[in-house]
């Protein structure tokens, strides 16, 4: 057991409940790591949806919430808006965030509220068995499509930006020091961040769409199909792009609340 | 400088026989208590305290013990 392990976990709940090779665990390793980095563990509350990464923040020694399917960000709202000292991190899975609460994600991007979002990206519903999800690749054979996947893709990253969110960027489970950085970086900016992590999942998407049970050959797929952004050659699509994507400063949500109020209570 | 595996944690995912620079973990063919085939570390004295094992760990379950002095 690590160090930082015996400090920020809680130990009756171990061991982890993730199967064997599963990014969340390294994620969970991550932010642990920018967490202490940055000495503000005090500060921090997470909540979580449903599905394998639900599961992420419930490890943490800290303030943490296991709150309904697609809706970890409304709660984090509320959170944030009844105590905007904290630093909130959520963390939720495809489905989770662009899937059932996308009308959440897409809203709290448009106010730009001190969030951050950690959105777990394994291509699949992996916890009920590996139905197709809104990020399943195009003709990829799920259990629920067994002749190939006829919808195209949701690309979360894109739809961040569109949706107005100041601190994007994605990652993937091999990234896993960029990974930190960048956490550490949504936790210190204002306004809302997202971070999407490509993980490997090696039991459900693994064995449906990337034909690789191996977690460490997953995460090979993982380096040989992402370039980096500003590397990326002009009209090939055939390669994932990876890296910051926005990181710009916009007035933050409870400041405009806080701006109201005082003007409010002037007249 | 020694490296520890804890055995009530790891799940035998193998990424840690990867990520090593200098091959220091291989399968070991023990199984720990709960199932899982356990890695083991060989010539422990090449590691360069990298780091990586304990960052990739999805069990956050490898401990690299620096003897070094902090200066």
């Amino acid at each position: 057991m690590q160090e930082l392990a015996e400090k920020y976990l809680r130990r009756n709940s171990l061991p982890f409940i993730f199967c064997p090779g599963c990014g969340d665990g390294q994620i969970l390793n991550a932010t642990i790591r920018a967490i202490d980095s940055l000495g503000i563990k005090d500060k921090i509350a997470c909540t979580s949806g449903i599905g394998c990464s639900g599961w992420i923040p419930v490890y943490l020694d800290l303030d943490v919430m296991h709150t309904v399917h697609g809706r970890a960000i409304p709660v984090a709202e509320g959170l944030k808006l009844s105590a905007p000292e904290k630093d909130i991190i959520v963390f939720t899975g495809d489905g989770d965030c662009i899937g059932i609460g996308g009308n959440h994600f897409i809203h709290a991007a448009r106010r730009n509220i001190d969030l951050t979002v950690v959105m777990v990206n394994n291509y699949i519903y992996g916890m009920t068995g590996g139905q197709k999800a809104p990020t399943t690749p195009l003709k990829a054979k799920t259990k629920t499509s067994p002749y190939g996947n006829e919808e195209r893709p949701f690309d979360g990253v894109q739809l961040a930006i569109a949706s107005g969110a100041t601190y994007v960027a994605r990652w993937s489970t091999y990234h896993i020091q960029q990974l930190e950085n960048s956490i550490k970086k949504a936790l210190l900016h204002e306004g809302f961040s997202f971070i999407e992590v490509l993980s490997q999942c090696p039991v459900q998407a693994g064995r449906n769409i990337f034909k690789e049970k191996d977690p460490w050959k997953m995460m090979q797929i993982f380096k040989n199909n992402t370039v980096l952004k500003g590397k990326e050659k002009k009209g090939d699509q055939s390669k994932i792009v990876i890296g910051e994507f926005v990181n710009k400063e916009e007035k933050e949500y409870s400041q405009y609340l806080a701006d109201i109020r005082r003007e409010i209570n002037e007249n | 400088m020694k490296i520890n595996i804890d055995e009530q944690y790891c799940q035998g995912c193998g990424i840690c026989i990867h990520v090593c620079p200098k091959n220091i973990f291989q399968l070991s063919g023990k199984r720990s208590k709960r199932g899982y085939l356990m890695p083991e570390t060989v010539n422990e004295e090449n590691c360069i305290e990298c780091g990586l094992c304990e960052k990739y760990c999805p069990d956050i379950c490898i401990n690299v013990v620096k003897d070094r002095v902090k200066k």
